[in-house]
């Protein structure tokens, strides 16, 4: 019973939450200063066109009002159309979502299997030269700016050892797989393509890399400094001085323990990727959402970038609403 | 007599100070590397030569001792570049920290202060925040009011204002209950000055460190605006803006025009997260 009241008092913050993203994307797009209508119809355009473009716009309109039809407008799914595609804007995320939630999803996995482990191993052996890797690794993934990094990939694969694709996109010299759930890895597994699946991931491979660098920085930082303070704890010494063996010690007094915080921080960074990899994207020529949002942008083309700004967030909130959820399950002391 | 000997005291505390801070810095590396850069920034440009100088000779030359990090895609000598571009990147990482800091900090203060009504719409605005992609949104303002440099520090410092919220707020909640600030209370302290002289000093540390990280991250904001094309246009030598225009030459493997640049936000970035760091374990 007491989760439902939970969920219940979750679901409630995220609709506060949602309604605030709302209230800020409304701001940047229809207050700030700068008309929309001057961007759709150009500036030479005469007085009556410029008129007739601000009243379908209803930019005559009151504030509330404007925000009123504007929700009304996002409830029935509609949120504009990019006159630089020419398409409506659910219809371009369409391919573009799936490409990123691919790289995404790619590099928490990676990051996942590299900083954990690590983070692990280096508060066990405190000092050690794993440790000290695991410090100067961290400290650089957290200051690297990934931009930079993704061009010094491609300088080292690309370019001079010839070892990975060229940075053009999702795949190359091959035709991609037939469409299902529009992620080609998984695409060309379920349909048995097994050249598109080859070349989809060499093409993978090196933006997963640069953003798994990235994001596991912080991901090592925080499995090391929380399994330290547990390693510290009462409970894992009075655990030791009653002679635990240590491999029963490690995985079953301190690591669940550690997992809290650290399934948090996936949680939040994975909800960040979603809306952070747009810089990788732009190196890449990856065509997801980022590159979707930064193309937008410099042809002054704003439906598609409050598109992936709302998507963005709202994917951020469910992700943390649900890790929430799923604390219930793994911590007792929650329920 | 006793004034002069009052006087003379000081005096020999302040350069008794500063000598501590001197050996201080010079003996913590990541201070002694910032004090370096902060040097490279005020007085470098004088000794290298000018960013924008065109070159008639080659152009994409690989670094030579004439030119140690090599010259770029118009002949322009990169190290030159580089050593300018530290005034730009340090001067709009502090003032966009600044400018955070100085509407974060007393916002946030005053939520955990106050408590109530305020506190949880301060708080749910800031966590509304965090869940947009922080680059897409300075993007998007970036475009729609026009790059110039003090709309970017203006859109960067905004982006980071929550932060400063939500850090000034955790560190003052605990201390709102505490004896000495009842104590200052019942003196008759109006809640201004309580604050002021009673709360923020215990909360400085923090706030410090904060301070490092956000310039950090500031300068790593305004590079990644100019390197997708919206930030500083390219003849201004901007770290970011640079790795952009040597970007086309990686593919032909012309590294230097990149990552040079590079290397500086790098080393500058990872400085001040160590400088935090560092401030973080005093704290403790």
């Amino acid at each position: 019973m007491r989760i439902l009241a939970y969920i219940g008092q979750r679901l409630v913050l995220l609709i506060v939450a949602l309604l605030g993203v709302s209230i800020i994307t409304f701001v940047v797009t229809r207050v700030l200063p700068g008309n929309p209508a001057y961007l759709i119809v150009g500036v030479q355009a005469d007085y009556s066109t410029v008129a007739a473009v601000i009243e379908k716009l209803g930019l005559d309109k009151p504030i509330p009002e404007q925000y009123f039809l504007y929700m009304k407008q996002l409830f029935a799914g509609d949120l504009g159309s990019s006159w630089r595609t020419g398409n409506p804007v659910t219809y371009d995320l369409k391919s573009r979502w799936p490409a990123t939630i691919e790289l995404a999803t790619i590099a928490m996995l990676l990051a996942i299997s590299w900083a954990i482990p690590l983070g692990l191993v280096s508060a066990l052996k405190k000092r050690s030269i794993t440790d000290r890797l695991a410090k100067i690794l961290s400290g650089l993934g957290v200051s690297i700016p990934e931009f930079w990094l993704a061009t010094l990939l491609i300088l080292v694969f690309f370019a001079i050892f010839h070892i990975a694709p060229a940075p053009i996109g999702r795949i190359s010299r091959a035709s991609p797989p037939d469409l299902i759930t529009g992620m080609y890895l998984i695409d060309s597994i379920l349909t048995g393509n097994m050249t598109a699946l080859k070349a989809s991931a060499k093409q993978i491979i090196l933006p997963a890399v640069t953003l798994a660098f990235v994001i596991g920085a912080p991901l090592l930082r925080v499995t090391r400094a929380f399994m330290n303070e547990v390693l510290e704890s009462q409970y894992i010494r009075s655990a030791r001085a009653m002679g635990i063996p240590k491999q029963s010690l490690i995985f079953r007094h301190a690591l669940p323990n550690v997992l809290l915080p650290v399934t948090t921080m996936i949680a939040v960074l994975y909800g960040y990727l979603l809306g952070g990899t747009v810089l990788v994207e732009y190196v890449f020529a990856w065509p997801g959402m980022g590159k979707y949002a930064i193309d937008s942008i410099n042809s002054s083309d704003y439906a598609p970038v409050m598109a992936v700004v709302l998507l963005s967030a709202l994917s951020y909130l469910i992700i943390y609403l649900l890790t929430d959820l799923l604390h219930f399950f793994i911590d007792p002391r929650t329920r | 007599m006793l004034q002069d000997q009052l006087n003379r005291d000081a005096k020999k505390s302040l350069t008794h100070n500063m000598k501590w801070w001197l050996i201080k810095i010079l003996y913590t590396p990541c201070y002694l590397a910032l004090a370096i850069i902060f040097l490279i920034a005020l007085i470098g440009p004088w000794f290298v030569g000018d960013p924008l100088a065109l070159s008639v000779g080659p152009r994409l030359t690989a670094p030579t001792l004439a030119s140690p990090f090599g010259t770029d895609q118009y002949g322009m000598d990169i190290l030159s570049r580089v050593v300018n571009g530290a005034r730009i990147d340090l001067l709009a990482g502090l003032s966009a920290a600044m400018l955070a800091a100085s509407i974060g900090m007393p916002l946030g203060a005053f939520a955990a202060y106050r408590g109530g009504v305020w506190d949880q719409v301060m708080l749910r605005t800031s966590e509304s925040f965090q869940a947009f992609p922080v680059l897409i949104l300075a993007m998007g303002a970036i475009a729609a009011l026009g790059s110039s440099m003090l709309n970017m520090i203006m859109v960067i410092a905004l982006v980071n204002v929550p932060v400063y919220i939500r850090l000034t707020r955790s560190a003052v909640l605990p201390l709102r209950d505490k004896d000495f600030v009842l104590a200052a209370r019942c003196a008759g302290l109006t809640d201004w000055k309580i604050l002021r002289r009673h709360i923020l000093p215990n909360v400085a540390p923090v706030i410090i460190a904060q301070f490092s990280v956000n310039c950090a991250w500031a300068i790593q904001i305004l590079a990644a605006l100019s390197f997708v094309g919206l930030g500083v246009k390219l003849p201004t030598p901007e770290w970011g803006a640079m790795v952009r225009g040597g970007s086309d030459y990686i593919l032909y493997g012309q590294w230097w025009v990149s990552v040079f640049p590079g290397l500086a936000i790098l080393l500058t970035v990872l400085t001040l997260n160590q400088v935090a760091d560092r401030i973080g374990q005093i704290r403790r």
